[in-house]
C-alpha cells in the first residue's frame, strides 16, 4: 500500500530533477576520490621501487639511540635464531673530545671488531682499525672538521671518567659513522663504566619470513626494547597519504553539508507541491507515521539513485578530462579510477546526510492538519 | 505599482534558504581557497623573493628525487653576479613515528637565502656534525624542543642515526615543516653519496643570470671525473670549511635544469596537471554542481510563496515587477549568504590549517584568500541565484 501512495511522489516530473542535482553533489565527491586513488597508487608504486631486498633492522631499548641501554647478551641469543643473518651490538655514546687545544662533543661507536665492522659498512680506510683499547679509528667528517690525522691523541671524556687513544686510521663510508669515533667496544665499556649496548644490529637470511623472524626476535626482548626497521618507503608514502585522505575527508563534509540542504529543499518542495494528496493520505486515514516513512523513502530513492548516477559520471567525467589532458600535453598522464569500497562509502555517506536533510521538512508534514486546506 | 511595503517573503522560509546558499558558497569558497592556497604555498616553497633561482635535475618525478653534482656549487659560486650558492639534499625520514622532510644543508650558504628566527636555542653552525634545528610547526607535531637527541629513520637509505636538536626556528614558510641538518645528514638519508645533492639554490643579483650559469653548467659537463677517489678536497671558495668533500662527477648538461624559484615548482605542478587554470575550472566545477541546489532553493523559496505571489498578481502586479521585486528583495539575501559562506569557509580553513591538521606532503598550507576568486564566487552565487527567481516566476 505504502508503495503505492509512493508512486504518487516519484511520479513527479521534479523527482528527476531532484536525482540530478544530488547526482551531481555525489559526482564531485566521486571525482575528488578516484583522482586521489590514483595518486595514492603512483605513490605507492613509486615508493615500492625503493622498498629494499635486505633490510637492516636496529632493537633499541630506549628513545634515542645514546639513552638506549641493552645487553649485549642479547646479541648471542639473536644469533641463535634460524631466520637472523648478521648481529652486531653496538655501544654509542656522546663524549667530550680534546685534540691539544681544541674541545668539541662527539658521538662514540663501541663495536666488538672494528675492521670488521668497517668491512661491512664498505669504508676506505687510510691507515689500520683499531685494535686495541688505546686505538681509534675516526670517520672523515670528525677529521676534516678539526683537523684529525692519523697518529693524532685524542682526549675522551665521559661522566667524569676518560681515556686517551691514538688514531691509527681515518675512513669514509658516506654513512653516518663518519662523522664518528669508533673504539673497540671494551673500550667504550671501560669509558662509560657500564657494560651495556646502546642497540643491537640485525639482518634477516634471505628468503626468511619476515613477519614470523621479527615475532621470533620479539619474543627475545625485554619489555622496554623495540624494534625498529630501517627505508620504510611505502610507510612513509601511506602516512603522506593519510595527510591527502584527512584533507579530502574534511572537504567531503562541507559537500555532505550540501547535500543535506539540498535533501531539505527536496523535501520541502515536494512537500509544497503534494500537500493536497498528503492531506487526502491523512483524510483517507493514512498515520503520521507513514506519511514521515513516505517521504524518508522517496528520499532515500532519490539519494540512492543520484549517488549511483553521481559516481558513474563523477568518474566518467574525470576520466575524460585526463585523457584531454594527457592528449593535449603528454606529459600529464593520469588514470583515476575509484575503488568499490569508495563507491559505496559514497553512497551510504549521500543517503545519510540525505536523510539528516528531510528529517525537519518530514516531521513537519506528519503533524500537518489535513482538514484546514481540504476544506 | 511598486511592492517594496508588501513583506510577503516569510522569515523562516528566508533564513532556511540563506542557510542553503551559505552552505553551498562555503563548498565553492573552500574548495576554491583551499586549491589556491595549496598552489601557492607549494610555488613559494623553495625560495623568498625573486632572486633566487634553482639548479635542478629536470628527469626527476618530483622536486625532492633529483639528483645534480654537488661540484656544480663550485663552478656557479664562481660567477659575478651570485651572492650565496646553497646546495641541498631534501630526504624523507621518520621521527618520532611522524614523515618528515629533513633538509641537508650548508648552514652559512642557507641562512644567506632564508631569513630565519631562532626561537629556542642556537643556530647551526658549520662545524657541527651531528646536529639539527627543527622548524616550529616539526617541533610542534614531534614535540621535539631544544636540547632534545632524536631517533632519524631513513625511507630512502637503510640509515637509523641520533641528531642532537640545537635550535627551533620560524621562517614564516613551509620550511616550518622540516629539519634543518647539515648537508651530509641529509645526503645520508638520500643514500647517493657525498657527490650528488638534490637542488642548489642559488641567490642573484639579477635573475637573467640564468643563461650564464647554464653555460657554467654545459663547460663543468666537459670536466673529467674524478669519482672513485677518496680523500682529495675539491671544496673551493666558501665551500672549503664544509665537512663534506665532493668531487667532480660525469653528468649530462641537458639533464640539468635552470629556473626561477617559483618557475620551478610550477613545472613540476603542471607535470602532473595542476596549474592555476585547472584549479579554477576545478573551482568552477563545484560552483556549478552545488549552483543547481542554489537554482533549486531559489525556485523553492518562490515556490513556498505562490499563495502570496498569485493574490500579488490578482491585485494588478504584473510579472515584470514581481521579478523585480523578488530580485530587490533576494539579491541582498545571496550577497549576505555568500558572504557568510566566504567567510565560514575561510575561517574553518584557517582554524584547520592553523592546527595542522590539514598537509601535503607533511607541509602545512598557509591560508590564501584571493580577492578576484572571492568576488567571483559572490557574483556566479548571485547570478544563479537572479536566474532561479526568473525560472520560477515564468
Amino acid at each position: 500500500m505504502d508503495l503505492l501512495y509512493l508512486k504518487i511522489f516519484l511520479r513527479r516530473n521534479d523527482t528527476s530533477h531532484s536525482i540530478l542535482i544530488i547526482a551531481l553533489l555525489a559526482a564531485m565527491l566521486a571525482s575528488a576520490y578516484s583522482i586521489n586513488s590514483f595518486l595514492n597508487a603512483q605513490i605507492e608504486a613509486l615508493a615500492s621501487l625503493r622498498e629494499p631486498a635486505g633490510k637492516k633492522y636496529v632493537i633499541l631499548g630506549g628513545e634515542s639511540i645514546s639513552n638506549s641501554r641493552l645487553n649485549p647478551l642479547l646479541a648471542d641469543s639473536l644469533r641463535s635464531l634460524q631466520h637472523i643473518g648478521n648481529v652486531t651490538a653496538e655501544r654509542i655514546f656522546w663524549s667530550n673530545v680534546s685534540v691539544g687545544p681544541i674541545r668539541f662533543e662527539s658521538l662514540v661507536r663501541g663495536v666488538s671488531n672494528v675492521k670488521e665492522f668497517l668491512s661491512m659498512r664498505k669504508a676506505y680506510l687510510n691507515g689500520s682499525a683499531a685494535t686495541n683499547m688505546a686505538e681509534a679509528v675516526i670517520g672523515e667528517l670528525v677529521s676534516k672538521a678539526y683537523s684529525i690525522g692519523v697518529g693524532s691523541k685524542i682526549h675522551l671524556t665521559y661522566n667524569g671518567r676518560s681515556l686517551i687513544l691514538t688514531v691509527t686510521g681515518l675512513f669514509r663510508t658516506q654513512t653516518e659513522i663518519d662523522s664518528e669515533i669508533i673504539v673497540p667496544i671494551v673500550a667504550a665499556f671501560n669509558l662509560t663504566g657500564e657494560e651495556e649496548a646502546s642497540l643491537i644490529e640485525f639482518s634477516l637470511k634471505a628468503g626468511a619470513d619476515v613477519s614470523e623472524a621479527l615475532k621470533e626476535v620479539a619474543g627475545l626482548l625485554p619489555r622496554d626494547a623495540r624494534i625498529v626497521c630501517t627505508q620504510q618507503p611505502t610507510l612513509f608514502a601511506r602516512q603522506i597519504n593519510t595527510q591527502i585522505i584527512r584533507f579530502l575527508a574534511f572537504w567531503s563534509l562541507a559537500v555532505h553539508a550540501v547535500v543535506a540542504s539540498a535533501s531539505y529543499i527536496i523535501a520541502t518542495r515536494l512537500i509544497e507541491e503534494t500537500s493536497y494528496e498528503i492531506r487526502m493520505l491523512m483524510a483517507l486515514g493514512a498515520r503520521r507515521l507513514s506519511i514521515f516513512t513516505l517521504i524518508i523513502s522517496y528520499i532515500i530513492i532519490v539519494a540512492t539513485s543520484g549517488s549511483i548516477l553521481g559516481s558513474a559520471l563523477g568518474l566518467i567525467g574525470t576520466q575524460m578530462i585526463s585523457a584531454a589532458l594527457s592528449w593535449l600535453t603528454p606529459s600529464i598522464r593520469m588514470a583515476p579510477f575509484l575503488e568499490p569500497q569508495q563507491a559505496l562509502q559514497i553512497l551510504l555517506t549521500t543517503i545519510f546526510s540525505a536523510i539528516m536533510g528531510c528529517i525537519p521538512p518530514a516531521h513537519r508534514a506528519a503533524k500537518m492538519k489535513y482538514t484546514e486546506r481540504l476544506l | 505599482m511598486g511592492l517594496t511595503q508588501f513583506k510577503y517573503l516569510r522569515l523562516r522560509r528566508i533564513l532556511a534558504f540563506m542557510v542553503v546558499l551559505t552552505l553551498s558558497s562555503m563548498l565553492s569558497s573552500l574548495t576554491a581557497l583551499s586549491l589556491l592556497s595549496f598552489y601557492k604555498g607549494l610555488s613559494a616553497y623553495m625560495g623568498e623573493g625573486e632572486n633566487v633561482i634553482i639548479v635542478y635535475d629536470m628527469g626527476s618525478r618530483t622536486p625532492f628525487t633529483g639528483l645534480v653534482p654537488a661540484f656544480l656549487a663550485d663552478k656557479i659560486m664562481a660567477v659575478d653576479s651570485v651572492l650565496a650558492c646553497s646546495p641541498e639534499v631534501i630526504a624523507p625520514c621518520i621521527v618520532k613515528g611522524e614523515p618528515i622532510f629533513l633538509r641537508g644543508v650548508l648552514p652559512e650558504e642557507f641562512l644567506k637565502i632564508n631569513g630565519i628566527s631562532i626561537i629556542d636555542g642556537k643556530k647551526l653552525s658549520p662545524k657541527e656534525l651531528n646536529y639539527a634545528m627543527i622548524g616550529i610547526r616539526a617541533s610542534e607535531k614531534t614535540g621535539l624542543k631544544a636540547g632534545d637527541k632524536v631517533l632519524v629513520t631513513g625511507v630512502l637509505s637503510q640509515t637509523c642515526l641520533e641528531l642532537h636538536i640545537k635550535g627551533v626556528f620560524a621562517s614564516g614558510s613551509p620550511l616550518d615543516d622540516e629539519i634543518i641538518a647539515p648537508l651530509h645528514v641529509g645526503q645520508w638519508l638520500r643514500g647517493a653519496g657525498y657527490n650528488h645533492v638534490t637542488i642548489i639554490r642559488v641567490k642573484v643579483h639579477d635573475i637573467n643570470v640564468q643563461e650564464e650559469v647554464l653555460s657554467v653548467i654545459s663547460k663543468a659537463s666537459t670536466e673529467p671525473s674524478r669519482e672513485g677517489g677518496q680523500t682529495q678536497p675539491s671544496g673551493q671558495g666558501s665551500f672549503e670549511q664544509a665537512p663534506v668533500r665532493w668531487l667532480p662527477i660525469r653528468f649530462r648538461a641537458e639533464d640539468i635544469g635552470v629556473e626561477g624559484a617559483e618557475r620551478f615548482l610550477i613545472d613540476y605542478m603542471e607535470r602532473y596537471g595542476v596549474t592555476r587554470e585547472t584549479i579554477i575550472v576545478l573551482s568552477a566545477a563545484t560552483l556549478i554542481f552545488s549552483g543547481s541546489v542554489i537554482l533549486l532553493s531559489t525556485q523553492a523559496l518562490i515556490s513556498q510563496h505562490s499563495r502570496e505571489i498569485r493574490i500579488l498578481r490578482f491585485i494588478g502586479a504584473s510579472r515584470k515587477i514581481l521579478v523585480r521585486d523578488l530580485t530587490l528583495k533576494i539579491a541582498p539575501i545571496s550577497l549576505l549568504a555568500s558572504a557568510l559562506g566566504t567567510t565560514l569557509a575561510a575561517s574553518l580553513l584557517g582554524y584547520i590549517l592553523e592546527s595542522g591538521l590539514l598537509q601535503i606532503l607533511s607541509h602545512s598550507i598557509q591560508i590564501y584568500l584571493d580577492t578576484y576568486t572571492i568576488i567571483l564566487i559572490t557574483l556566479s552565487i548571485l547570478a544563479i541565484t537572479l536566474l532561479g527567481i526568473r525560472t520560477a516566476t515564468k
